[in-house]
């Protein structure tokens, strides 16, 4: 039994028929001077909206602070920390802060709803084509409002203070005016840009606004390129912003579109992404020279010019951490190596489409000597025929520091896994990447139990490395492996599923790393085609 | 055993291991130390009470969270409202006793409890005009016109057509 309870609810029934007689009820909270259940109901004034709470409280639910709300709201709200503006669908943030004045102040109050937003088409991103943009635009001034009005709704709540990201493609066009407007607000711009009557011109017309809060940009590309890149290149704001000056993060994610921003300086760039094709040429080069502050750079598709390996002098940049290279034409990643001096490298990776040209593996040694940098992560991602062992990268001196390996091959061989295996001084005196930590290993094709058992011999206990190693230092104990086997064209003869077969075939593999995961190894394998 | 004594006076002699999932309490016994005194709950009701320490005596044995756990657990929260068998029987009360324990937990400090009850009430928002959430809750619409003409203006931008 729950005697105050009741009296309250019956009381509250009797008070709540008198009309206009408005109550504050509040079962859990004690009120100064009032000590029993029945002075506790005493109205005091007609509730005003100066104090709101008087109307509210008739609901369980309002009993909870505003602390407790606030974790109920985030959970009940989609899953996204970004807030996406679709036009004409319903919109949780808004449905909550139509509930009542109390939900609708927190709701505005909460920032962190409202950082970063995004415009997405009705059905994402997969449709394309002129029937689906000339929906999404919006036909009707109906729909152009609504977007409109949303955007500008989504600005007003969010903090003035708070740097703002949000990500625009071509359905966004008609709130373009009220993304103009705030333009001042944002330091964070994505675009989308896609074929459309004016769409890309339309987009990058926001150069001209008040672009000095920006330091973050990408832009992708949907649709024929060489239409959007006559658009791009048509439109002079996107050049002659101001903007550059203070951009820390560029990401170019236009494979078909050539990078047409050599020519601009961008002092403040740290992070650059580059897919689309670009050459290490004099153009890049003096590029990044103007970019001293760059520390992270990735190229998806570098080629080299003939002069890339002639006698140039490599130029510095001396704060890069990290360097991906990737080239797809048939290039040496290696040979890109020539052209720098990077002092302050720590994680390279280097990947190549299919090639059957040797390795220039002098090139890396030759860098990180020059540069009198310690690589630390290294990653190498090698299709060439016949396949690689890696021993080309392995066996470099300068990768004595590496504490993180993660090499990708379609076919990662015996030979491979046994340069791994350290091999006592006192016998051959070979211990390759002596400070090896971290392995990861995509697209096994091994002979089962043996890269359990080469794993095994880097985890050897110090009690017993004294015994095996003598008086030199043995390696570093491995503390993660993530490996993926690759699946054989087996054939479903067997009746069993195709990776039911495959885990068979490295039944040692898995059994050795059921007691390397118990002696505290982190493992994670699986099977890839 | 502890002591406990309910806003409404009653008391309730329990378990250390059981009471101790409340961080609030834990850190009241390690403060006091051994002692038969009785430790006040001014803020929880018998009948409140009395589920809690039933949801902790189930849950008796089960690492409380540590500080980085919370963090981590901060983080991942938002994403998931999914609720064990044994929680959503347990908080299938009626509101007002699902409120009461939400505070008592919160009072308490008892993180999963906590947990399970802002789930429970995230889940019956989900998915739920502002009208059908009015009602469920019995919460008044307590708009002022001009806020009305507002809302409808939202309404219009948001709404399906």
């Amino acid at each position: 039994m729950r005697p105050q309870i009741t009296a309250r609810r019956v009381l509250n029934a009797l008070l709540s028929r008198v009309k206009g007689f408005s109550i504050s009820i509040s079962p859990t909270t004690k009120q100064p001077g009032k000590s029993n259940i029945v002075s506790s109901y005493i109205p005091s004034a007609h509730p005003t909206r100066e104090d709101p709470e008087p109307l509210v409280r008739h609901a369980h639910i309002n009993i909870l602070p505003y602390e407790l709300l606030t974790q109920v709201f985030l959970l009940a709200l989609p899953e996204d920390d970004i807030t996406v503006i679709r036009p004409f669908t319903r919109y949780p943030q808004l449905t909550l802060s139509h509930v009542c004045s109390r939900w609708r102040h927190l709701i505005f109050s909460m920032e962190s709803l409202w950082k970063q937003f995004t415009m997405k088409d009705e059905e994402g991103s997969k449709v394309l084509g002129k029937r689906m943009l000339d929906r999404v635009m919006g036909r009707s001034r109906a729909r152009a409002a609504s977007l409109s009005g949303l955007t500008q709704f989504w600005f007003d709540r969010a903090s003035s203070s708070a740097p703002t990201i949000i990500l625009l493609g071509s359905a966004s066009l008609p709130a373009m005016p009220v993304v103009m407007k705030n333009l001042g607000r944002c330091d964070s711009l994505a675009l989308a840009l896609a074929l459309g009557e004016g769409s890309t011109k339309d987009l990058l017309s926001l150069f001209s606004g008040d672009t000095s809060s920006l330091i973050f940009l990408s832009v992708t590309t949907r649709g024929h390129s060489r239409t959007i890149y006559k658009d791009i290149m048509d439109t002079p704001a996107f050049f002659s912003s101001p903007h550059w000056q203070n951009l820390r993060v560029l990401k170019w994610l236009c494979e078909s579109l050539p990078f047409p921003l050599l020519d601009i300086p961008m002092p403040q760039l740290g992070v650059l992404q580059v897919s689309s094709t670009i050459t290490l040429n004099k153009d890049l080069k003096l590029f990044l020279s103007r970019s001293p502050n760059l520390t992270r750079i990735t190229f998806e598709d570098l080629q080299l010019s003939a002069t890339t390996n002639s006698s140039v002098t490599p130029f510095v940049i001396p704060n890069l951490h990290t360097f991906h290279i990737h080239c797809m034409t048939g290039n040496d990643p290696l040979d890109a190596l020539a052209s720098f001096t990077l002092p302050s490298l720590t994680c390279l990776a280097l990947s190549s489409e299919a090639t059957s040209l040797s390795r220039n593996y002098e090139a890396l040694e030759a860098m990180v000597t020059r540069s009198s940098c310690h690589l630390e992560i290294f990653t190498a991602c090698d299709s060439s025929f016949p396949p690689t062992d890696f021993a080309g990268y392995l066996t470099l001196p300068c990768m004595k520091p590496v504490r993180k390996l993660h090499l990708t091959a379609p076919c990662i061989q015996d030979r491979t896994i046994e340069l791994l295996r350290p091999i006592p001084s006192t016998i051959k005196g070979r211990i390759l990447l002596p400070n090896l930590k971290v392995l990861d290993l995509g697209k096994c094709s091994t002979t089962d139990g043996l890269l359990a058992d080469v794993v095994a011999s880097r985890r050897v206990l110090d009690a017993h490395a004294e015994v095996l190693y003598g008086g030199c230092d043995p390696p570093a104990r491995l503390e993660e492996l993530h490996v993926a086997f690759k699946l054989q064209d087996i054939r479903q003869s067997m009746h069993m599923p195709h990776v039911a077969v495959e885990r068979l075939s490295h039944i040692r593999d898995i059994m050795g790393f059921n007691s390397l995961f118990e002696g505290g190894l982190a493992i994670s394998f699986s099977f890839r085609l | 055993m502890v002591l406990l004594v309910t806003s409404d006076n009653e008391q309730f002699t329990t378990e250390k291991d059981i009471v101790e999932r409340s961080v609030l309490i834990k850190n009241m016994l390690e403060d006091v130390g051994e002692s038969d005194q009785p430790i006040p709950l001014p803020n929880v009701s018998s009948s409140v009470l009395k589920k809690v320490l039933e949801y902790c005596e189930h849950h008796r044995g089960e690492p409380l969270p540590t500080a980085d756990s919370e963090q981590s657990q901060d983080e991942t929260r938002k994403r998931t409202t999914d609720i064990s068998e044994w929680d959503q029987k347990f908080i299938t009360v009626d509101q007002e006793m699902l409120f009461e324990i939400i505070l008592a937990a919160n009072y308490l400090d008892i993180k999963s409890l906590l947990d399970v009850g802002c789930k429970t009430v995230a889940n019956m928002i989900k998915g739920k005009t502002p009208e059908e959430i009015r009602k469920l809750f019995n919460i008044v619409n307590d708009f002022t016109p001009e806020e009305e003409a507002q809302i409808k203006k939202e309404n219009e931008w948001a709404e399906d057509r």
